[in-house]
């Protein structure tokens, strides 16, 4: 077996009672995700729980069969956010952790709010964090508990936030921490923060295309003489496969970032008001509706290559995020499709990384960063000379950031 | 997924199976596109054999239909007891299972079951010949199977493969009726193109430790393929151009008109089994000498069986000195989104050159323009005079790209764009580079991009990706180092 890890973000918020039923501060979390109103054409229909149904995590027997699903899929762990509760955090883990082990964990993910320049602030989040983690029934990656801090950018000094929880893990006797940023790119001060790992956003947090309808008079005019829709003129209809391929494009020269896939994205239910992200499929051919699968196990398949080994993990988005519409649980709308489609597609992206590894000859030797340069200085100076002898050139989608790569391969 | 019965004294113990797609297991399958049916049916059989020692008979589920042993025990043993053999069917004689007895799986010639047609009328014919005994046709309450689809989820590809495994079943009953001393001949693989499955044919041949067949059917065209590549199966020369790549004619048609093309001897003393795609093989994760392999005979049952794990030619390194460093490159394939893409080829043919690279093309008269020599390299012995007078050879997922990873060992950096590299890769380590595509998506044999109807295939790595690999070979394998900065 391979050693990426295949982790799936978790909604723990599936409980009747208990810190995380009252921080999510609402009575019924399957109404509060599952009820939308329908309003746009575009919207994706609504799904019913089928399986497991619409369980209650705060039963034993309830939990343990949602873990056993997730094991059975191929996971080896889930995510869970960090609510704020009761001037610290709650998370779920106590629901879900007596059914984990070492081959299924819990990993965090942390909300941050921006500290600014609060150092005492910083230094309460930092404590509670961690105190939130627990102290076993980890996700290990790096050997270490799990983190991903959800708003890098809004953090006013990145690389003292990754210090004060470091030592907070420390003090708590945590073997130290894992801590990944939700980012495309280390790009400014995330640039020598001292993240381990980045992470890509979310569709909501990530746009690749511009809200350009909200500009267009013409559609304006339509919508107020109803013949198209108001707010939807801000939303975003994101193509699925022009999406992944976006995503995945160049992916061998982005090192460091850890790939997270989803099936679909839909947050109408959080902008009525228009400014909405729906990521979907938009047209019906062969390879569309297996895409979903194949970017699962392309992804395991870059992450072994890329990633050394106790450091690899790709993240699914999500296992029951309803609210979204990015759920991979069974529906009575389309059965146990997208659970199948994951299951083999662990299975396909395990093979992959196995058939990537080296057992019975010597590894390779690797180029060096200079090396790396006059390569990429090279083929740039000479794809722009053969574009200037009027020669397309798809050169520019792939040049190779050697900045970047060099902390991985240097 | 697959499913059999074993009876023992009475007591009936279902199994199922599925097709792995990639765990391998003792009830996940191998995924075999050069398998017919019956060759699951084969495997199957041997597996509940295997897990029921003490059965006297099997009943075992016609592989191309989705069902449960279940399902299976149901339709087969609703009627109390069972004959055998039999086949039960469908209320429209479509045979949705077979009846076997085990001694069948004990004397050698379940071999056979590769020729079965998933025709009751033929295979119960065929039956008949194979245990010796009358072949009871039964009907059950299941609504007749009408319409099969093009293509199955299980990945069968119905369009018209029915008609060959038809043909090499009722041929089969020919030289049975013919020939007396039929269970001692053995099973030819129909299997005579294109160039780079041959090479995997013959690779799987040396490897397959239970190895069914006795002979290849290949293409006059291909026999040096066949003989360099150490095939140990014995060689049926057809005389017939190889399959067209254009799609007008099916690999099943193919087969059916190569018949009348085999030498008269050959027929007569072969079992000619239909080995060319069953199914779709880029539905699965594994290697295609891996499902040649499997068709051969071996059960593939672990990834340590697996091509991934076993011995690799020594590597071949070119004698000349490494001053200038010989690019050797093969950049277009058997249709046209496997060609490199033009833009990104004239980069790396002049920065290979800005390094001081001597650069030589095989079969691109266009790549000229950038100071690169053309070759062809028509036969095996010409390619082998090519690398040998080269240091790296870097090519597109093709012929000379497996001929040299996989028969010669030499430094060879391999692309992959629309084809998925598990399908056709090497293992990896000194000797070999594969800068992996990064997009999801593949298996694209047509004439443009489905997602964005280019003509050319954005997956394929860039020239910076291609130029790092070959100087880390060049430095792996040759101690070189570029000098300059390539401007």
């Amino acid at each position: 077996m391979s050693t990426t890890q295949v982790l799936a973000f978790f909604d723990a918020g599936f409980c009747s009672s208990g810190p995380t039923w009252e921080a999510t501060h609402r009575a019924d979390h399957w109404a509060y995700s599952l009820n939308q109103r329908w309003s746009h054409s575009y919207q994706p229909h609504p799904q019913t729980p089928a399986g497991s149904g619409r369980y209650d995590l705060c039963r034993a027997e309830q939990a343990a069969m949602v873990v056993a699903a997730a094991r059975n899929v191929g996971f080896t762990g889930f995510v869970l956010s960090l609510l704020p509760w009761n001037g610290g955090y709650a998370t779920g883990a106590e629901l879900l952790a007596p059914h984990c082990d070492e081959s299924f964990g819990l990993a965090f993910q942390w909300n941050n709010p921006d500290t600014a320049d609060d150092d005492a602030r910083l230094r309460r989040e930092c404590r509670a964090v961690v105190a939130a983690l627990g102290s076993d029934r980890h996700v290990r990656l790096g050997g270490r508990p799990t983190l991903i801090v959800r708003r890098p950018s809004a953090l006013s000094d990145p690389s003292s936030v990754l210090k004060a929880l470091r030592q907070e893990a420390e003090t708590a006797g945590l073997p130290g921490l894992f801590v990944i940023a939700n980012a495309a790119e280390k790009t400014a001060k995330l640039a020598d923060a001292g993240f381990d790992a980045l992470l890509d956003p979310d569709p909501a947090e990530w746009m690749s295309c511009d809200r350009h309808l909200a500009h267009d008079g013409f559609a304006l005019l339509q919508a107020i003489s109803g013949n198209g829709e108001l707010s939807g003129l801000s939303d975003n209809l994101l193509n699925y496969t022009t999406f992944v391929l976006s995503r995945m494009n160049g992916r061998m020269e982005r090192a460091g970032t850890l790939p997270r896939i989803l099936p679909g994205f839909c947050d109408i239910a959080d902008r009525q008001d228009g400014g909405a992200v729906i990521l979907k499929e938009m047209t019906e051919t062969r390879i569309v509706k297996e895409f979903y699968g194949m970017f699962v196990r392309k992804a395991m398949s870059l992450v072994e290559a890329q990633f050394d080994e106790g450091k690899r993990a790709v993240f699914v988005d999500s296992w029951n995020d309803w609210r979204h519409h990015s759920q991979i649980e069974p529906t009575e709308q389309n059965g146990t499709g997208l659970l199948t489609q994951t299951q083999e597609a662990i299975v396909w992206g395990h093979y992959l990384a196995r058939t990537q590894t080296h057992h019975l000859k010597p590894r390779e030797r690797v180029a060096d960063g200079g090396l790396r340069r006059r390569v990429s200085g090279a083929c740039a100076a000479l794809a722009e000379k053969l574009d200037q002898a009027g020669i397309q050139s798809t050169l520019s989608k792939t040049i190779v950031r050697t900045d970047a790569r060099d902390q991985t391969h240097g | 997924m697959l499913c059999s019965i074993a009876i023992t004294g009475g007591r009936a113990e279902s199994f199922d199976f599925v097709f792995s797609k990639g765990e391998l297991s003792p009830n996940a399958i191998f995924d075999s596109a050069t398998s017919p049916p019956g060759r699951y049916l084969l495997e199957v059989g041997r597996r509940t054999v295997k897990a029921a020692a003490a059965c006297d008979a099997l009943v075992i589920g016609n592989p191309i239909l989705p069902m449960s042993g279940a399902t299976l025990a149901k339709l087969a043993l609703s009627e109390g007891s069972l004959p055998v053999p039999a086949l039960i069917c469908d209320e429209a004689h479509f045979p949705i299972a077979y009846a076997l007895p085990r001694e069948l799986f004990e004397n050698g010639r379940d071999r056979f079951l590769n020729l079965l047609s998933t025709v009751s009328l033929f295979d119960a014919r065929f039956l008949e010949f194979l245990t010796g005994k009358q072949v009871a046709r039964l009907n059950t309450k299941l609504n007749a199977v009408t319409a099969l689809p093009k293509v199955s989820p299980q990945g069968f590809v119905f369009d018209e493969n029915p008609s060959a495994w038809k043909v090499q079943c009722v041929n089969a009953i020919s030289l049975m009726e013919r020939r007396q001393d039929w269970p001692s001949l053995p099973l030819a693989a129909h299997h005579p193109n294109h160039a780079g499955d041959v090479l995997f044919f013959s690779l799987a041949s040396q490897l397959t430790k239970t190895l069914d067949y006795g002979a290849h059917v290949v293409c006059s065209s291909y026999v040096d393929i066949f003989h360099d590549c150490g095939n140990r199966l014995e060689p049926i020369v057809l005389d017939m151009a190889p399959l067209s790549r254009d799609g007008r004619v099916s690999d099943a048609k193919y087969f059916i008109q190569s018949i009348p093309h085999l030498p008269r001897e050959d027929l007569e003393n072969h079992f000619i089994v239909f080995s060319r795609f069953s199914k779709n093989y880029s539905a699965t994760p594994f290697h295609l000498i891996d499902h040649a392999r499997f068709a051969l005979g071996d059960p593939i049952s672990s990834f340590g069986e697996t091509l991934y794990r076993q011995k690799s030619p020594p590597l071949r390194r070119c004698p000349l000195p490494t001053a200038p460093l010989r690019v050797l490159l093969q950049l277009s394939g058997g249709w046209p989104l496997k060609t490199y893409p033009e833009p990104k080829r004239r980069v790396l043919i002049q920065a290979l050159r800005a390094f001081g690279c001597q650069v030589t093309v095989l079969d691109l008269e266009d790549a000229a323009r950038d100071g690169a020599a053309i070759e062809q390299a028509g036969n095996t012995r010409k390619l082998s005079g090519l690398l040998h007078d080269h240091h790296i050879f870097v090519s597109v997922d093709s012929f000379p790209l497996h001929y040299a990873c996989h028969v010669v060992g030499h430094p060879t950096v391999a692309l992959f764009g629309p084809s998925s590299p598990s399908n056709s890769d090497a293992p990896r380590g000194v000797g070999y580079r594969l800068p992996l595509p990064s997009l999801p998506c593949y298996g694209c044999a047509g004439p443009a991009c489905p997602i964005n109807g280019k003509t050319s295939c954005d997956n394929y790595p860039g020239p910076e990706a291609i130029l790092t690999a070959i100087f880390e070979l060049a430095d792996e394998v040759y101690e070189f180092q570029p000098t300059g900065d390539g401007k």
